[in-house]
């Protein structure tokens, strides 16, 4: 589900504030390469700040991320990965 | 089986020349395995040598690196190398890993119901952070090794004739070995602040066909 069909402004704001955060946190040395370009954390920044298709797409898997990490999903995803390989007997 | 794989690898820009090095593993290990390894390098990533050479060699395995969309996978100067609803069709009967953006999204389901026997790839944009201090040296970007060495394990598995499941899981729980290290105690802070981007990898690498294809 898209992010513009599931936020309402308020709520957007909000995710937005704490992308755009959780971005500044990236070291100015790496860039963060998609598709055929590479981005710096200003420029990704901007991008949600302007809400286009890589900055919506950031909103979205930031989102998703942060209701893994509090329910605890990224830890059950993580362990299924895990065992999905060794029940192949390697 | 037919002991042939294509690879496509372009280089015309930075993240393409990081897949290039990183592809060369690859490359190695087939070779090793008696493999005939059908490396479209740099320019060969055409279209045109592209069709040439799998409608002539019938390859079993079709690695790609590249660009990609929501339904197609580009080549060398970003030519169309696959389209859906165009010409999937060259990938029918074939095992295919496509290290691209967003590619499993459409075009992946679409290459199975034209006859491929399993594609493995991202419907999302793949994420790849790298270090500006390291560009003329691809293989030491310990980043970017991070979120590469776990990818090539696809080919790699399967070359060592284990099944499509089994590159996907192997390469899935290398990346989370990985996640896990990266969000540890023992990371740098910059592992830390990068790590979603692992994650978001992890959760878009898709296997779609049949689980149990082989080469």
């Amino acid at each position: 589900m898209k992010i513009k069909n599931i936020l309402n402004k308020r709520n957007r704001e909000q995710i937005q504030k704490i992308v755009i955060a959780r971005l500044n946190t990236i070291p100015k040395d790496i860039e963060i390469s998609v598709g055929a370009t590479q981005y710096t954390r200003e420029q990704l920044s901007k991008f949600v700040k302007e809400g286009n298709e890589i900055g919506n797409q950031l909103m979205e898997i930031q989102l998703r991320y942060l209701r893994d990490l509090s329910s605890g999903k990224i830890y059950q995803l993580l362990d299924e990965q895990n065992n999905s390989y060794n029940s192949t007997g390697r | 089986m037919n002991k042939t794989i294509l690879i496509t690898r372009p280089d015309d820009d930075s993240t393409l020349n990081l897949l290039f090095f990183w592809t060369e593993p690859v490359v190695i290990l087939a070779k090793k395995k008696n493999f005939v390894v059908l490396d479209l390098k740099s320019e060969k990533s055409s279209k045109k040598v592209f069709d040439s050479y799998i409608r002539k060699n019938n390859p079993s395995l079709v690695f790609f690196n590249g660009h990609g969309s929501d339904n197609s996978i580009e080549g060398f100067n970003n030519e169309i190398l696959i389209t859906g609803g165009l010409d999937e069709f060259l990938l029918k009967g074939r095992v295919v890993y496509s290290r691209t953006c967003s590619s499993a999204s459409l075009l992946g389901p679409r290459c199975i119901k034209c006859g491929c026997k399993a594609f493995i790839g991202y419907d999302n944009p793949f994420w790849l952070p790298r270090s500006k201090t390291i560009y003329g040296n691809p293989l030491k970007d310990k980043m970017a090794e991070r979120f590469l060495a776990p990818t090539n394990l696809i080919p790699t598995t399967l070359i060592k004739g284990h099944t499509a499941s089994d590159a996907h899981n192997r390469s899935k729980r290398e990346m989370s070995k990985n996640y896990r290290e990266m969000v540890s105690s023992i990371s740098t802070s910059e592992e830390r602040k990068l790590s979603f981007f692992l994650y978001c990898n992890i959760v878009s690498q898709t296997l779609i066909g049949e689980p149990q294809s082989v080469l």
